[in-house]
């Protein structure tokens, strides 16, 4: 019987490994030092102020941003993968997508599914099982033009998930070779708080099968909730990684965001919370204010 | 709740009976176009070739009529503009954009002026235009595809407004150089090019067709075959390759499908326009984006009008003919500014 911490020990090779990773956008050098590796089974956040390069980095992971270094995807070259093979061990969620062409919703899962060989009834029943595991089955008719931005992003979420079938048991989860990966983009900027937690808990689902997923996030408490390492960037560096109690300390996230952070125990769970120290200082201001200008002018103007 | 199985089987069932719908009325206008004509106005026309010209009263000449002129000119018709439809439906998702079509950003206009170029020289060098005339008209717009698809591409997506600024410029370059060259063509050559710019099927006879006909059931079988692919490339370039499909190479292989049907039909029947944009867009607005359902269509749909519009050009002026350009554009344009205010009213397409 193996364990649980040797199935996935570190000793192992990594799902997708990086070094001395320099990408240019024209002149201006977006990203300019970063190596890390993703094990089996880990969920990575990405984490940085705007414009630190997440984006970038995790375009560049995907192979889709040239870039010098190393990315190796199980142990090889992420650009020698022939496209259609890669396909089916990784997907990938673009934060903007652009939709011309009015598609209905079941048929973009089904785009998820091109890749693979299947009949019409498997590709079906999968497409209805992750449109139900988003909370989309009930928008079966409906063309993606006719969908909220968050419906949208779950949407595109699920075809990833279809993509890889990501909740089918994975069989061999101990050979590396089987491990499947996730890159999202920004998955819950466009969420509200119960889908932010069932996209991640979805997430969580998949690495815990023996799978891993990298995730460019902005809070940095679904960060801490979900996350098993945090990479952060700072000014195209990746300065930091660990786990989420390693990396999100008042200290690094003060001088990571130029804004006092404070960090406490999470109430009901085992990870560091983050808030903003300026807050309180905020409120005090704005009242203040307030009292300067008048309660109705400054009601007015923040309006 | 519906399942996704039933609502697949009902966007199949809702397009296979447009299909037939329009397959219906291409077959009553195959008739009204065989029978109805200045050299003969009978429906019967349509059906005596087969019998002895006494059986129905019809003259020798009249036969002759539907079987040397009417019947070739009804499969060109039909061919073209399932090929126009199917060419506009590819240039717009290769340019992920639905008011991309080819004789909009210039690909035919490119195709012209190779074939225009072909018409007023080759007689210099001794040489007959009609043996290079498809391959000439091919290579231009091959060449007008790629250069518009270089100018306009922004990482896989076109605005519009590059596309359309882009096929301006190229338009009227194209329009100057077959002024140029008309400048230097001889009185023959040159009703040939005014009949080019403005498209006609007169010039479809069989060896003409005979010629062109491989290319454009290679442009239309190539594209077909694709269309799975293409479907997804609709999704964005990046996409599509995560997906697993290598985009570079579809992109090219629908370059030079759309080059090879846009250039063999510039050469058999010149500039038509209007119906790689509206049919494609009419197609969407029925059946929604899915190749699978919408291209099928859109190439009915396009063989419905060229056929409508070719027997328009033949009886509305009879004897004489109008150009076949003229009519689509005549029903295509007020078409297509409505198709715009519809789609900016958030309908879909």
């Amino acid at each position: 019987m193996v364990s649980q911490i040797d199935l996935y020990s570190h000793t192992q090779r990594p799902v997708l490994a990086f070094q001395n990773i320099q990408i240019f956008r024209g002149k201006n050098q977006v990203v300019r030092q970063a190596g890390g590796a993703v094990h089996q089974g880990e969920l990575v956040a990405l984490i940085g102020e705007n414009g630190a390069g997440k984006s970038t980095l995790l375009h560049a992971l995907a192979g889709q941003m040239s870039a010098s270094g190393n990315i190796e995807f199980l142990g090889q070259d992420i650009a020698s993968w022939p496209v259609d093979v890669l396909a089916t061990k990784r997907a990938v969620l673009n934060q903007h997508t652009s939709l011309p062409f009015a598609f209905t919703v079941p048929e973009l899962v089904a785009m998820g599914r091109y890749q693979i060989a299947e009949t019409n009834q498997q590709r079906d029943a999968k497409v209805e099982q992750y449109l139900a595991c988003v909370g989309l089955a009930g928008h079966m008719s409906r063309t993606v033009n006719q969908l909220s931005g968050g419906e949208l992003q779950r949407l595109q979420f699920a075809r990833c998930l279809a993509q890889l079938d990501a909740f089918e048991p994975n069989h061999q989860h101990r050979e590396d070779q089987s491990a499947k990966l996730m890159l999202l983009d920004e998955p819950t900027a466009a969420l509200d708080l119960r889908h932010q937690h069932s996209l991640l808990q979805a997430v969580k689902a998949f690495t815990e099968q023996g799978n891993s997923a990298v995730i460019a996030i902005h809070d940095l408490n679904l960060a801490a909730l979900y996350a098993d390492k945090i990479m952060l960037l700072k000014d195209g560096v990746l300065a930091h990684q660990g786990s989420p109690s390693s990396v999100l300390t008042a200290d690094i996230l003060t001088n990571t965001y130029q804004t006092p952070i404070n960090v406490m125990p999470y109430p009901n769970a085992d990870a560091p919370m983050v808030y903003s120290a300026v807050a309180q200082g905020a409120n005090q201001l704005w009242q203040i204010q307030s009292k300067n200008l008048g309660e109705q002018d400054a009601q007015t103007s923040i309006v | 709740m519906n399942s996704v199985a039933q609502v697949f089987a009902k966007q199949q069932q809702h397009s296979t009976v447009w299909q037939l719908t329009i397959v219906a009325f291409v077959l009553v206008l195959a008739v009204v176009a065989l029978g109805f004509g200045p050299a003969g106005w009978d429906w019967r026309l349509a059906f005596a070739w087969p019998f002895s010209p006494e059986t129905f009263g019809f003259s020798e000449l009249q036969l002759q009529v539907v079987t040397q002129i009417r019947f070739p000119r009804l499969c060109v018709a039909i061919v073209i503009g399932a090929v126009l439809a199917q060419s506009g439906t590819a240039t717009q998702s290769l340019c992920r954009n639905p008011l991309a079509e080819p004789s909009i950003i210039g690909i035919s206009a490119g195709a012209a002026v190779f074939a225009v170029a072909v018409i007023a020289f080759a007689p210099r060098f001794g040489y007959s235009p009609d043996l290079i005339l498809p391959y000439a008209a091919f290579a231009g717009a091959l060449l007008t595809t790629c250069l518009v698809y270089f100018l306009a591409n922004r990482n896989g997506d076109m605005q519009v407004i590059t596309l359309i600024l882009v096929g301006v410029a190229i338009n009227a370059l194209a329009m100057a150089l077959i002024g140029l060259f008309s400048f230097y063509a001889d009185d023959n050559a040159l009703r040939l090019i005014n009949y080019w710019t403005l498209g006609s099927l007169a010039g479809a006879t069989w060896p003409t067709i005979l010629q062109a006909l491989p290319l454009l059931l290679l442009s239309l079988a190539g594209l077909y075959w694709r269309q799975s692919q293409i479907n997804i490339l609709l999704l964005g370039e990046s996409e599509a390759k995560y997906l697993g499909i290598d985009t570079r190479k579809l992109k090219r292989e629908i370059i030079i499908w759309v080059a090879l049907g846009i250039g063999a039909a510039v050469a058999l029947s010149g500039m038509i326009g209007f119906v790689g944009l509206v049919m494609p867009h009419i197609a969407r607005l029925i059946v929604g984006p899915n190749l699978k359902q919408m291209l099928p269509l859109a190439m009915l749909l396009g063989a419905l009008m060229l056929l409508l519009a070719d027997w328009l050009a033949r009886v509305l002026v009879a004897p004489a003919e109008l150009p076949i350009g003229i009519i689509t554009a005549m029903i295509g344009a007020p078409l297509f500014v409505y198709l715009l205010l519809e789609q900016q009213r958030g309908r879909r397409g």
